[in-house]
C-alpha cells in the first residue's frame, strides 16, 4: 500500500469497532483526526508531485523535491474556489466545463479536515469526541473514493496545479493591482 | 488592495434559517458560532446534535452540504464548518470527562519552564 492508503488504514485501526464499548481517550481521538487529514494531504501531494515530476522510479528524488513545495494553508486557500465552483477568472478560463461534484466535495472536505486537524493538534482546550474522529475518517475515505473518480481528468490536473500555484498567482495579481 | 469584506449574517439569523427546515433524521439541537479559522478567515461553526446513540455519518454528510448551501444562499459568504454530536457527547462536559491521563498537568508550565522565582 502507498503512504496515503497506509495512513487511512492506520486511523481506522485507532477507533474501537462499532460494536465495541468504551470511549477512546483524547490522545487517541486527536491522533486519529490528525492522521485522517494527513492521509488526504498525502494523497493530493503524491498525485500532484507525480503529475509534475513524473511517475518513473528515476524521478523519485524529483517527486520528493516537488512535494516539499506544497503548503497546508496555500492548499486550503486554493480549495475555497473549487469547493464552491466560484473560481477566479484565470482558473475559470482554464476549465472547459463546470467543476464536478466529486471535485467540489474533495476541495470542501480538505479544508474542513484541515481545520479539524488544527483543532486536534493545537487547541489544548478542545476535547474531541468519538463522532469527530468517526467523521474525520469517513470524510477521508470519501475523498479517496472521489479522487478515484476524477483522477486523470482535466479538472483534476488543474486542481492539483492550483494547489501549488493559485496563492502565488493571486498574490502577484493583487500586488500588480495595488 | 484591501480584502473585500465578507457579507455576514447574525448567528441567530442563521440558526433560525436552519431551524425552520425539516431534517431527516431530525436535529435535537443546533448551535451556530462565529470565529476566525486556522487560515485567519472569518468562519462559522454549526454544531448539530442528534438524539441517537451513534451519528449516521452518511445522513450527517448530506445535512452538512445542505447547511452550507442554505447559508450560502442566504448571502453569508463565510466558510462553514459543520460538526456533529450525540446528545451524550454534547452534555459530556469537561468536568465530567476529566481524562487525567490526557489532560495538561496543573504544574505543566512550571515543569517545562521552571518556577519564575527559582
Amino acid at each position: 500500500m502507498s503512504l496515503p492508503q497506509n495512513l487511512l488504514a492506520l486511523c481506522e485501526t485507532m477507533l474501537p469497532g462499532e460494536t465495541q464499548r468504551g470511549r477512546p481517550d483524547a490522545a487517541t481521538l486527536k491522533r486519529c483526526i490528525s492522521t485522517a487529514y494527513y492521509a488526504v494531504f498525502s494523497l493530493l501531494v503524491h498525485a500532484a508531485s507525480s503529475m509534475l515530476a513524473g511517475n518513473s522510479a528515476d524521478r523519485k528524488e524529483l517527486r520528493g523535491y516537488v512535494a516539499r513545495a506544497f503548503g497546508h494553508n496555500e492548499m486550503a486557500e486554493a480549495c475555497r474556489g473549487f469547493s464552491s465552483g466560484n473560481l477566479n477568472t484565470g482558473l475559470k478560463s482554464c476549465l472547459r466545463s463546470s467543476i464536478s461534484t466529486d471535485l467540489m466535495d474533495i476541495a470542501a472536505t480538505f479544508r474542513s479536515l484541515q481545520q479539524s486537524r488544527h483543532d486536534a493538534d493545537y487547541n489544548i482546550l478542545q476535547k474531541p469526541k468519538k463522532t469527530d474522529a468517526r467523521q474525520a475518517i469517513q470524510d477521508a475515505k470519501r475523498v479517496f473514493q472521489s479522487w478515484d473518480q476524477v483522477k486523470g481528468t482535466d479538472e483534476a490536473r488543474i486542481f492539483l496545479l492550483a494547489l501549488l500555484v493559485d496563492e502565488q498567482v493571486k498574490k502577484r495579481v493583487n500586488k500588480n493591482r495595488s | 488592495m484591501p480584502a473585500r469584506a465578507l457579507k455576514e449574517l447574525e448567528t441567530s439569523e442563521i440558526a433560525d434559517i436552519l431551524g425552520k427546515k425539516e431534517w431527516d433524521p431530525p436535529f435535537y439541537a443546533i448551535r451556530v458560532q462565529s470565529d476566525i479559522d486556522s487560515l485567519g478567515d472569518p468562519a462559522l461553526w454549526v454544531w448539530v446534535v442528534y438524539d441517537v446513540k451513534e451519528v449516521d455519518l452518511d445522513a450527517a454528510h448530506q445535512a452538512e452540504r445542505k447547511i452550507q448551501s442554505l447559508i450560502s444562499e442566504a448571502g453569508d459568504e463565510r466558510w462553514v464548518y459543520v460538526r456533529f454530536r450525540t446528545r451524550e457527547e454534547d452534555t459530556d462536559t469537561d468536568e465530567d470527562n476529566d481524562d487525567e491521563e490526557n489532560a495538561w498537568p496543573d504544574d505543566f508550565a512550571e515543569s517545562v519552564a521552571g518556577s519564575v522565582n527559582s
